[in-house]
C-alpha cells in the first residue's frame, strides 16, 4: 500500500514536469532568448 | 516593487560608457532594483526605487550608456527613444539625472547637450570628480550650473561623496529645464526641419507636440531600427532626406562642429586645467598593464590566479554544501519509508540540484573576479591587450569584450557582439563566442579535473588553466578560418576608451554577484530541478522485475538511450553510462554533472547513494575490472566540453541575433565536429601509447 502511493505520487510529479516543460518550450517559441533562467543574469 | 506606477515620479539615469552611471544607480536603489530587457531588443533594462532627502519615493530607470543621441547601436537607440517617449512600455521620464565623468568632461557634454534640449527638467552630475581633481581640474560647478540652468552637483558614486545633495536635488519638483542651446543649426536646415514636420506629423512618424530634433533624428540617417514607427512611414523620411541632402551637403557634420564649439566655449568658462597634464595613477599603471610584453605576462598571471582562487579558496564552502545535501538525503530517508517517491526526492532531486548547487562558491568567485575587473577599469585594458591579438586573426578588440562576456555566459557575450560595427566581425565574434569556456562548463571541469589530480590545487588551477586557454587559442584558430577564408567582408579597427583605473566599488561588486549567484539558483531550482526528476524517471521507468539494479538501469529510457549512442562514442572511451551523461547536457553542459549524479545515485542503492559523485565516478568499473574514468577518459571528456556545443540558450540567441538558421547549425556542427574528433584523437592516441 505505502510503495503504491509513493509510486502513484512520483509518476505524478514526473507528470507536472513534462507539462510544465511542454508549456514553457511553447511560451519560449514566442518570445527566444535566455528569457532570465540561463544563469548569464539577465 | 511596481514598475508602472504614474504617480511616482520617474527619473532617467543618463551618461557616457564609463562615467559611473550604474555605480551611482546601485547607491541610490541598493537591493530594490530588477533587471529586465527591453522588449523587441536584447538591451539590459535596469529599474529601482529609491526615496529622496526629504522621504518621497522616486522611480529610477538606468539606461544604457551612449556617446551620443544619434543612435549607431541598438543601445543608444534605447536610450534615444525612451527619452523621446516612442517605447510603449516605458513611459517617457518626469526628470533626468546626465552623469558625466568630470575627468573627461568635454567629451561627455557632447551627450548632456542632445539631452538637456529635448526639453526635460536634469540634474547634471559631474562624477568621478576625485580623478579630475587629482589631475588639478578645476571645474566651478556654479558657474556651470548658472550657465545650463539646472543643478549641478559633485559626486564620487564609489564613496557616497555628493550623495545628499544629489537627494536633496531629487526632491525638488521645480526642477527647471535648460535654456541653453548647444547647437547652432544653420538657417537653410531649420527650415528644411521646420517644413519636414507637417509630412512626418501626417504619416504618424512624429507626434505633433516633437520638437526639432527629432525629425532631425530621423532624417540624420542614425536611425536604422526607427522603432514605433512604420516602415512605409520610412518611405517620406528617406524623400525628406535626400533633399535636405541634395540642398546641403555635409549639414550632419557642420551640425557636429557647432555643436563641439559650444561645448569647448563653456568648457573655457567652467574648467580650469594646469599648463601641463599631472601624471596620475593610471599614466603610471598604464605603463605596466599596456606594455606589449608585461601586459601579456600581467594577463597570464590574473588568469591563473583565478584558476587558483577557485580550486583553492572555494573547496570548503563546497565541502559545507556537500555535506548539507547530504544531511537533508539523510533527514529525508530517515522521515519516509521505502518507496518511488521517496527515491526520487533522494536520489533525483537532492542528487541532482545538490550536484550543481555545490558549484556555487565558484560561481561567486568568477563573478568577484569579473567584476573586480570591470570596477577598476582593467577589463578595459585586457580589451586593449588583446586587440594586438585579435587584429592577427582577422578581428579586433571589440569582438574581445563579447567573448570575455561568454567566460560568463555565451548568451549575454552574443548580445554584446551587437556592438561591434563591422558585419563580418559581428558574426564571426558570435560564431567563436561558445568557444569560451562559460560558467556552466565550471562544474563540468571541477568534476573532471578533481578526478584527475585529486588533492592537488595548484595543478588542478593549472589544468583548469590550460582548458581557458584551450578554449581561447581554438576561438582565435576558427576566427582567423571564418575571418580569412570563408567570410567576405571588411574588418573595423577598434576605438575604445580608456578609463581611469579607480577604487572598485565594492557595493556595485556584490550587487553584480548577488544578481548572478540568484540567477544560478534559480536556475538550480527551476531548470536543472526539472530535469533531476525527467532524468530519475528516464532512469527508473520503464520497471522490471529484477531486483538488479544494474540491469534495471540498462531496461530504463535513459539506459537504452545510452546503449543506443554508445556505438558512436566507444571510439572516444566513454561507455553507455556517459552517453546518458552527454545526452543529458545538450540541453545545458551543467546538467551532464546532475545526469551522473542520478544515474550514479540511482544505480548502487540507498545506502550510499549520497556520497561525493567523484568517489563513485572513481569506483566505477567496466565488466572487465578496468576502471571507467581513467585519465585518459577524462581528458577525452574534458576536450569534448571545451569543444561541443551544448547550450539550447546559446543556440536560440545565435538564431535570434543572426536571424536565420544557418548559422546556429553551423556552430553546432563545426563545434560538436571539433570536439569528437580530438576526443577521439586523445583516447585513441593515448590508448596506442599505453596511457
Amino acid at each position: 500500500m505505502n510503495e503504491n502511493w509513493q509510486s502513484i505520487a512520483a509518476i505524478a510529479v514526473v507528470l507536472i514536469t513534462v507539462v510544465l516543460f511542454a508549456v514553457r518550450a511553447a511560451r519560449r517559441r514566442k518570445k527566444p532568448g535566455c528569457g532570465g533562467s540561463c544563469g548569464c543574469g539577465k | 516593487m511596481s514598475n508602472v506606477a504614474s504617480d511616482i515620479p520617474l527619473i532617467a539615469i543618463v551618461g557616457n560608457p564609463n562615467s559611473g552611471k550604474t555605480t551611482l544607480f546601485n547607491l541610490l536603489t541598493g537591493l530594490k532594483q530588477k533587471v529586465a530587457n527591453y522588449p523587441g531588443v536584447t538591451v539590459e533594462k535596469k529599474i529601482g526605487e529609491c526615496y529622496s532627502q526629504h522621504g518621497k519615493k522616486l522611480r529610477l530607470i538606468d539606461l544604457p550608456g551612449a556617446y551620443s543621441l544619434n543612435a549607431r547601436s541598438p543601445d543608444e537607440a534605447v536610450l534615444r527613444d525612451v527619452l523621446l517617449g516612442r517605447r510603449p512600455e516605458t513611459p517617457r521620464p518626469d526628470r533626468v539625472v546626465c552623469v558625466v565623468d568630470s575627468a573627461n568632461l568635454e567629451r561627455n557634454l557632447y551627450l548632456v547637450s542632445q539631452v538637456l534640449e529635448l526639453g526635460l527638467p536634469a540634474i547634471l552630475v559631474l562624477n568621478m570628480v576625485d580623478v579630475a581633481e587629482k589631475r588639478e581640474w578645476r571645474i566651478d560647478a556654479a558657474k556651470l550650473s548658472e550657465l545650463l540652468g539646472i543643478p549641478v552637483i559633485k559626486t564620487q558614486a564609489v564613496t557616497g561623496r555628493g550623495l545628499i545633495e544629489l537627494k536633496l536635488a531629487l526632491s525638488r519638483d521645480d526642477l527647471p529645464a535648460t535654456k541653453w542651446r548647444s547647437a547652432v543649426i544653420p538657417d537653410g536646415v531649420r527650415t528644411a526641419l521646420e517644413q519636414s514636420r507637417g509630412p512626418l506629423c501626417e504619416t504618424g512618424a512624429i507626434h505633433a507636440k516633437a520638437s526639432l530634433l527629432e525629425p532631425l533624428y530621423l532624417l540624420s540617417g542614425h536611425d536604422p531600427t526607427h522603432y514605433g514607427i512604420e516602415d512605409s512611414q520610412m518611405g517620406r523620411v528617406h524623400e525628406l532626406r535626400r533633399s535636405i541632402d541634395g540642398a546641403f551637403p555635409g549639414w550632419e557634420d557642420e551640425l557636429v562642429s557647432a555643436r563641439y564649439r559650444s561645448i569647448e566655449e563653456l568648457c573655457a568658462e567652467v574648467l580650469r586645467r594646469p599648463d601641463q597634464e599631472i601624471e596620475t595613477i593610471t599614466t603610471k599603471l598604464d605603463r605596466i598593464f599596456l606594455h606589449p610584453v608585461l601586459g601579456f605576462v600581467n594577463l597570464v598571471f590574473v588568469f591563473a590566479l583565478l584558476g587558483y582562487l577557485i580550486f583553492s579558496v572555494a573547496a570548503a564552502p563546497m565541502d559545507w554544501i556537500d555535506g548539507w545535501f547530504g544531511q537533508l538525503g539523510a533527514w529525508v530517508e530517515s522521515l519516509m519509508p521505502p518507496g518511488d517517491l521517496r527515491d526520487l526526492i533522494v536520489n533525483g532531486v537532492i542528487s541532482g540540484v545538490g550536484g550543481v548547487v555545490i558549484f556555487l562558491p565558484q560561481i561567486v568567485i568568477l563573478f568577484l573576479f569579473i567584476g573586480l575587473m570591470e570596477d577598476t577599469g582593467y577589463m578595459s585594458r585586457l580589451a586593449f591587450i588583446m586587440d594586438w591579438l585579435m587584429s592577427k586573426v582577422g578581428l579586433n578588440g571589440k569582438s574581445f569584450l563579447p567573448f570575455l562576456s561568454s567566460y560568463a555566459c555565451a548568451v549575454p557575450g552574443v548580445m554584446a557582439a551587437r556592438t561591434i560595427e563591422s558585419p563580418k566581425d559581428r558574426l564571426v565574434t558570435i560564431l567563436i563566442a561558445p568557444l569560451a569556456s562559460c560558467s556552466a562548463r565550471l562544474p563540468v571541469y571541477t568534476l573532471l579535473i578533481g578526478l584527475l589530480f585529486p588533492a592537488k590545487p595548484l595543478t588542478q588551477g593549472l589544468l583548469m588553466m590550460g582548458l581557458y586557454a584551450l578554449g581561447t587559442g581554438a576561438a582565435f584558430v576558427f576566427a582567423w578560418i571564418f575571418s580569412k577564408g570563408i567570410m567576405k567582408g571588411d574588418s573595423s579597427p577598434m576605438i575604445l576608451e580608456m578609463p581611469p583605473y579607480k577604487r572598485p566599488s565594492l557595493k556595485s561588486i556584490l550587487l553584480l554577484v548577488w544578481q548572478r549567484a540568484k540567477a544560478f539558483l534559480v536556475r538550480a531550482g527551476s531548470i536543472i530541478l526539472g530535469i533531476s526528476i525527467l532524468i530519475w524517471a528516464a532512469s527508473t521507468y520503464p520497471k522490471t522485475d529484477t531486483e538488479d539494479k544494474s540491469l534495471q538501469l540498462a531496461n530504463s529510457f535513459a539506459g537504452q538511450a545510452g546503449h543506443f549512442i554508445e556505438p558512436v562514442i566507444k571510439p572516444l572511451g566513454y561507455d553507455w553510462k556517459i552517453g546518458i551523461g552527454l545526452i543529458g547536457s545538450f540541453a545545458a553542459r551543467e546538467v551532464f554533472n546532475t545526469t551522473l549524479g542520478v544515474v550514479y545515485a540511482v544505480e548502487s542503492g540507498d545506502d550510499d547513494n549520497l556520497d561525493p559523485l567523484r568517489e563513485k565516478l572513481a569506483a566505477e568499473r567496466r565488466a572487465d575490472g578496468r576502471p571507467v574514468f581513467t585519465p585518459l577518459v577524462c581528458l577525452s571528456l574534458l576536450v569534448f566540453y571545451v569543444f561541443a556545443m551544448q547550450c539550447i540558450s546559446t543556440i536560440a540567441i545565435v538564431r535570434r541575433e543572426t536571424g536565420t538558421w544557418k548559422w546556429p547549425l553551423v556552430q553546432l556542427g563545426y563545434m560538436t565536429g571539433t570536439a569528437y574528433v580530438l576526443s577521439l584523437l586523445i583516447y585513441q592516441v593515448g590508448s596506442a601509447l599505453g596511457y
